[in-house]
Parts: C-alpha cells; sequence; structure tokens
C-alpha cells in the first residue's frame, strides 16, 4: 500500500487537482504494491511445488496465545463451576484449594485482556489508518455460501461454494469469539471486583454477571470442541494457524477465490509485469524495483520454506 | 491356668492331712452353718448387699453437720442426700458408693484426716460415750475443686468412650492447659443427683451458660434460645447441637468454621423440620451454588485444615444472636445488611447487599434478569447455537461419507470390470 509521504510526492501538475495522469500512476503503484503483498506469500518448494503462507508469524503467535489462555481460563473456570462434584473436587486438589485456581484463573484471563486489547488495536489500525476492510466482515455472500454449503452437503446443489480467504465456518467461529471474550471480560471483572463494580453498576447487575459468565464459559467450550475442531481438525487436518502454510490443492479447495487472487498477483509480478507495463519511465522504473524486490524476497522466502516440514 | 495348678495342691493336702481331720471339720462346719440366719435358698441379694455397703458410708455421710477441713481452711458439708442420689441414673442403675469413690478402702478413709474412735465417741470416765460429738475431719484436698477433680477420673470407668470424644474437646485441652477450673463431668452432670443427660433440655443452656455468661445472655435473645427459653422447643438447636456434646469444638478450631455449614445445614435443609416453621429449605442449596459456600464446602469436603476466609453462615446471620430476618434487630436485615457486608468488604457500598440474590432460587418474580439470562441460555442460545451446529457438521458427515461410498463403490465396479473376463465362482 502506498504511504501518505509518497502520494504526496507526485506533485499536481493542474492546480490542486491531480491529472488523469498523476491518479493513474497512484493507482498503478497501489496495485502493484498489492500485488507484491501478495505475491510475495506464494513459495516455491525445491520440489517446484507451491507453498502458500496463510498466517502472519504474529497472527500464529496471537492464536496460539489465545489457544493456550482459552483451555486454561476453561479449564479453571469449569472446574470451579462443577466444584460440587466429587471427580471435579479431586483434580480440584491437584491445585489445592479453589482459590489458587482463582488466581491460576485471574493470571490468564489478565493475558487474554491483554491480548483482546492488542487485537482490538490492530482493528483500529487497520479500519482507521490502513483503511482496508478487512477479511472477517460480514458479507452477504457469507449467508448464501452457509446455506448454500449445506445445500451441497444434501446434495442439492451441484457445486461446493467458493470461498474467499475466509470461510463461513471460520468466520462464525470469529464471530463467536467476537461476542464472547468481551462478554467474558466484562462479567469476569465485574466478579473478581464487585465493590468496585457495584459503586457504578446497580447490586443486583453481579449475579447476573455471574449467570452470563457460566452459561457463556459453556456455550464457548462446547463451541470450540464441536465447531472448531470439527473444522480444522477432524473434517480434514488443517494445521496452517501452526505452520503458517497450506499447500497449493489445500488452497484451491479451501479458499479458491484468495487462491486466484494470489496466484494472478504472482503471475503478474513474476511473469507480465516488467514487460509489459505501459506506464511512465518512474512508473516503469518502480515496477522494476518491485520485481526485483519481489524476485529477492522470493529467495529468502524459499530458504525459509525449507524449514517448513513437507506438507504433501 | 487355675483348674490346671488347683489338681495338684489338692493332691498335696490329700496326702498330709491326718484321716480324721476331714469328718471333724466338716461336722464342725454344719454347726457353724445352723447357728448363722443365713438361708441357703435365699442368699443376699446384690441390692442388699449394696444397700448394707452404703448404710456403712451413710453411717457418717448421712449427718448433716459432718463436714470436714480443706488444707486451705475451708470448712466444707460432706452430707450426701440420701434421698437425691435415689432419684439419680446411678442408683437407678444399682451403683454404690464405692462404685465411683474408688480411692475409698478402709474406714477411716485415710490417716491423714486423724479420725479414731474418740473423735465421736469421747472418753469419758473410762467409759465410751455414746456419739455426741460433731463430726470434724482433715481433708486431704488443697481446695474444693481438687476434691471435685479427684472423684472424676472414676467416670471413666464406665464412660470411657464419652472421654475419648472428649479428649479433643475445648474444655480437655483447657484442664490440660493448667488451667483446673476447665469444667469436667460433674460440672455439667452433676454428681449425686445425676438425671438422664441432657433432660430436661433448657437444662443444657443453662448449665453452658453457668460460665458462658455473656454468649448465654445473647443466645436467650435470639430466635433459637428465646423459644427454647419461652416455649421449650424441641426442634430450636440448643449449645450442644453446634458445639457437640462431649467434643465441644472451639469455633476458632479451624475445621469448625468450614464444618459450621453443615451444622446449620443439617436443620436448615430438612424439609420435615423447616416445614414445621414454613422456612424455606433452599437456603442450603443456594447458599452453596453461591461464590461463599461454593468455596467454604470445597474446603470442607477437601478436609482443608485452613479456615476458609469466605462469608460462612454465622458471618452473616450472626452466632448468638440470630434472629429472623425481619426482626429489625437481625444482621441481614435490609438497614442492617451494609454493614454485615462490610465486616468484610469494608469498602462496601449501599448497593453491593443487592449482589446477592438472598437464597432465592432465581425465578421470574425475584430475580427477572438472572431468571431471564438462565432462560435464554438454557433454552435459547445453547441448544439453537448448538442444534445448528451439529446439523451442519452432521451434513457435513454425510456428505463425506456418502462421497467415500461412492468412490468404494466405483472402484469395485471398476475392478470387477477389470475381472469380467476372468472367472466368477460366486452364485
Amino acid at each position: 500500500m502506498t504511504t501518505i509521504s509518497q502520494s504526496n510526492s507526485a506533485v499536481p501538475t493542474n492546480g490542486d487537482m491531480p491529472s488523469v495522469e498523476t491518479i493513474k500512476k497512484r493507482l498503478l503503484k497501489r496495485r502493484i504494491a498489492t500485488a507484491k503483498k501478495l505475491a510475495a506469500r506464494v513459495q516455491v518448494q525445491p520440489d517446484g511445488s507451491l507453498l502458500i503462507r496463510r498466517f502472519t508469524k504474529t497472527q500464529q503467535t496471537e492464536h496460539q496465545i489465545l489457544m493456550i489462555t482459552f483451555f486454561a481460563l476453561a479449564l479453571t473456570g469449569l472446574l470451579q463451576k462443577y466444584s460440587q462434584t466429587t471427580a471435579v473436587m479431586v483434580v480440584i486438589s491437584l491445585f489445592g484449594d479453589i482459590d489458587t485456581l482463582r488466581v491460576i484463573h485471574h493470571l490468564f484471563a489478565v493475558i487474554l485482556i491483554a491480548q483482546s486489547v492488542y487485537h482490538i488495536f490492530n482493528l483500529l489500525d487497520m479500519w482507521f489508518v490502513k483503511a482496508e476492510h478487512g477479511s472477517m466482515m460480514p458479507t452477504l455472500k457469507d449467508f448464501k455460501d452457509l446455506i448454500e454449503m449445506m445445500k451441497f452437503n444434501l446434495g442439492k446443489a451441484a457445486h461446493r461454494p467458493e470461498f474467499d480467504r475466509y470461510s463461513i465456518e471460520e468466520k462464525i467461529e470469529y464471530w463467536a469469539l467476537l461476542w464472547g471474550t468481551p462478554l467474558m471480560i466484562i462479567t469476569g471483572i465485574m466478579m473478581w471486583f464487585p465493590i468496585q463494580a457495584t459503586t457504578l453498576l446497580p447490586g443486583d447487575t453481579i449475579p447476573v454477571a455471574r449467570a452470563l459468565h457460566a452459561w457463556e464459559a459453556i456455550l464457548a467450550t462446547l463451541a470450540i470442541l464441536t465447531w472448531h475442531t470439527y473444522h480444522t481438525v477432524i473434517k480434514e487436518k488443517n494445521d496452517s494457524i501452526f505452520t503458517g502454510y497450506m499447500t497449493e490443492a489445500a488452497m484451491k479447495h479451501e479458499h479458491p477465490l484468495e487462491y486466484q487472487r494470489i496466484m494472478a498477483a504472482y503471475h503478474y509480478i513474476t511473469e507480465h509485469a516488467v514487460a509489459t507495463a505501459p506506464v511512465a519511465q518512474t512508473a516503469q522504473e518502480n515496477t522494476i524495483k518491485v520485481a526485483q524486490n519481489v524476485g529477492k524476497g522470493k529467495e529468502a522466502e524459499t530458504e525459509r520454506t525449507q524449514a517448513v516440514p513437507d506438507r504433501s | 491356668m487355675e483348674t490346671e495348678s488347683s489338681p495338684p495342691a489338692m493332691g498335696q493336702r490329700r496326702f498330709t492331712a491326718p484321716g480324721f481331720v476331714l469328718p471333724v471339720l466338716a461336722l464342725m462346719t454344719v454347726v457353724w452353718l445352723s447357728t448363722m440366719q443365713v438361708s441357703w435358698a435365699a442368699p443376699p441379694s446384690q441390692e442388699e448387699h449394696r444397700s448394707s455397703r452404703d448404710a456403712d458410708c451413710l453411717m457418717c455421710h448421712s449427718d448433716h453437720d459432718f463436714k470436714g477441713t480443706l488444707k486451705n481452711g475451708e470448712l466444707i458439708s460432706l452430707y450426701v442426700d440420701r434421698g437425691e442420689y435415689g432419684q439419680s441414673v446411678h442408683s437407678a442403675a444399682g451403683l454404690e458408693c464405692l462404685a465411683c469413690h474408688t480411692d475409698i478402702s478402709q474406714y477411716p478413709h485415710r490417716e491423714e484426716e486423724q479420725l479414731t474412735c474418740v473423735s465421736c465417741h469421747p472418753a469419758k470416765g473410762g467409759t465410751v460415750a455414746a456419739k455426741e460429738t460433731t463430726l470434724r475431719v482433715r481433708l486431704i484436698y488443697e481446695n474444693r475443686r481438687e476434691l471435685a477433680l479427684s472423684v472424676n477420673e472414676a467416670c471413666r470407668s464406665c464412660h470411657e468412650e464419652e472421654f475419648l470424644v472428649a479428649e479433643d474437646s475445648a474444655h480437655v485441652r483447657m484442664m490440660e492447659g493448667g488451667n483446673l477450673d476447665a469444667p469436667t463431668c460433674i460440672d455439667c452432670h452433676g454428681s449425686h443427683g445425676i438425671t438422664e443427660a441432657g433432660q430436661p433440655r433448657d437444662n443444657i443452656s443453662h448449665m453452658c451458660g453457668n460460665c458462658h455468661k455473656a454468649v448465654y445472655s445473647t443466645y436467650r435473645t435470639s430466635v433459637h434460645g428465646a423459644a427454647l427459653d419461652e416455649e421449650s422447643n424441641p426442634d430450636v438447636p440448643t449449645c450442644t447441637d453446634c458445639h457437640g456434646v462431649h467434643s465441644v469444638r472451639g469455633p476458632r478450631d479451624s475445621a469448625f468454621r468450614n464444618d459450621s455449614i453443615t451444622i446449620c445445614g443439617g436443620c436448615h435443609a430438612n424439609d420435615d423440620l423447616m416445614g414445621r416453621y414454613n422456612i424455606s429449605t433452599a437456603v442450603f442449596q443456594t447458599y452453596l451454588d453461591d461464590f461463599h459456600g461454593r468455596t467454604v464446602d470445597l474446603f470442607r469436603r477437601q478436609g482443608t485444615r485452613t479456615p476458609s476466609d469466605k462469608a460462612v453462615c454465622y458471618d452473616c446471620h450472626g452466632i448468638h444472636n440470630i434472629r429472623k430476618p425481619d426482626d429489625p434487630l437481625s444482621t441481614i436485615y435490609p438497614d442492617n445488611l451494609q454493614h454485615t457486608c462490610q465486616q468484610c468488604h469494608t469498602e462496601a457500598s449501599i448497593r453491593f447487599p443487592q449482589a446477592w440474590v438472598s437464597h432465592y432460587i432465581p425465578s421470574w418474580e425475584n430475580t427477572p434478569a438472572l431468571y431471564a439470562v438462565n432462560m435464554a441460555y438454557k433454552f435459547g442460545l445453547i441448544p439453537l447455537t448448538m442444534g445448528f451446529f451439529l446439523l451442519y457438521i452432521g451434513l457435513d458427515v454425510r456428505k463425506r461419507w456418502s462421497d467415500k461410498r461412492k468412490k468404494m463403490r466405483q472402484a469395485v465396479e471398476a475392478a470387477k470390470e477389470a475381472l469380467k473376463d476372468d472367472y466368477d465362482f460366486t452364485e
């Protein structure tokens, strides 16, 4: 994406209004930058097969932290909820007592809160600084896809719906998280600091918070154990969140729309961009630079991908 | 053992005794027996035997003026009220004086008592006069308490079990710590006039109140104490129902706090008992379901020695001053609640007590928001979400299986096709 300073450097020729030519230049720059980003996600394996980068290292780390905190919170929380049964009491005894369990629960809660704050800042950055739409946003297509997928599974549709970067299954998981996490954080803080909470809110909100926290915990745990586990592990093993990569075949099957975009960009950058660029001198130079950069990046990436276990 | 050792002894005697001695001895025995007023058919009954031994004791101890001087100089009465003892459970059980006064084996009991014949029968002109002086003995005990304690150990010979139970009690520990005023058997049960334990019931609190005066005066005004004192209500707890009988544990004992919830719960979760007074038995379960009860109950069930710092029944309802919730003096009367919460939650605001749902099972009338959340999740969000998830997953699984079967069938068909020129022996 072109930065503000770059676009400012192109001096408008016609007063305040940039010329069509300038706009064309800017658009092209932007397109090439996007294409470069997409193309950089393609990694050529030594055997010639392609791996496609699905998640950045930061996204992977975010997921791993969330995974650990979620399970720790679900475990230490549900143990408290069901402490009246003997079996649970025995497990609690492994931790010491229920107060120790609460301390552990609070500890992981703090990590989850910190991570959620980071995630929200990331979203704000994406929307208001980078001015991107965000690929997790609900679209009409998502709901159509959901119906289409069920129709397909029932044998009533000839084709599987084609997903973009995130399938409706993944989006539902994310939306559930987006609904559940703030709810859990707010109700959790209310229970953790009931004195402070009741200086702001009526007292009877505390038992309501407690009920919401417990019910939502059950719902979230069940959702993770069924929906998320089925779609990522049981249906077909999809470990891209751990490796960062997806095979070309898997990508083609799971995210055909995104795959097509990536490959188009990849081919555009590697094969045609330099030779056929019908643009002004400066833009052409730029394109060459971009192509060279992509080439360099690719070499570096190829080295990196060798560390990734062969997934074929 | 005895039967084995006796025959040789008998044999020995037979060899050494001259032949005429035995018939003579037999004759003498018959003569001696015939002079006695005892009938062979009716030997002295145990009752009579006891009476005769007790009568020996009462020769002196039925004297109203019989007194003894303790080492500290105090003069105490040694009179025993025969009538009082006659009413006691021990008398009914046939126990004689010596059953408890085990250190008495002779008369006079001890040399130190400096009791001689002339103590009562002063020699007058060489003849023994009839008893005329007031009997005084010197007692070997320092004080009244020491005398009382000397008898206490005798209880153990019959009531061993109670002694074992009492071993860990606060009272026994106090005694072992050197406080001789700590209560022992006779302080609660009495001595000669011991009646059936715990009868009448309001005696118990009076007895404890003898020492625990402040607690008793508070208890009398509580819902439990008043019902016991005024109506002799048999259902309300008296001291021993919560503190135990012989095992009386100090309330600062680590396990007492965690266990206390089952003491209250023992009655307040009992439908029959609470039904008589129209009191909800949900109080116990709702307590266990909430934050405080959840924690304390787990501590209790784990047998944790550390007392939980979460509220138990008496932290909110009061200990000996428990009153009805609608009594303005009750610690849980709405106006007093904030102060009660502040005992632990020092910063608790006026809204804070509302954070507790007052032992109500969530219902539309009492806790609409809470009830709505429960119902929404229980019958709405969870079944709908999970229902949809499982339906979607089910369809996906079904499709995958049918695809797999279809592929397998095609492979079989292809294989059959390839083998169609070969011999087929099926059928």
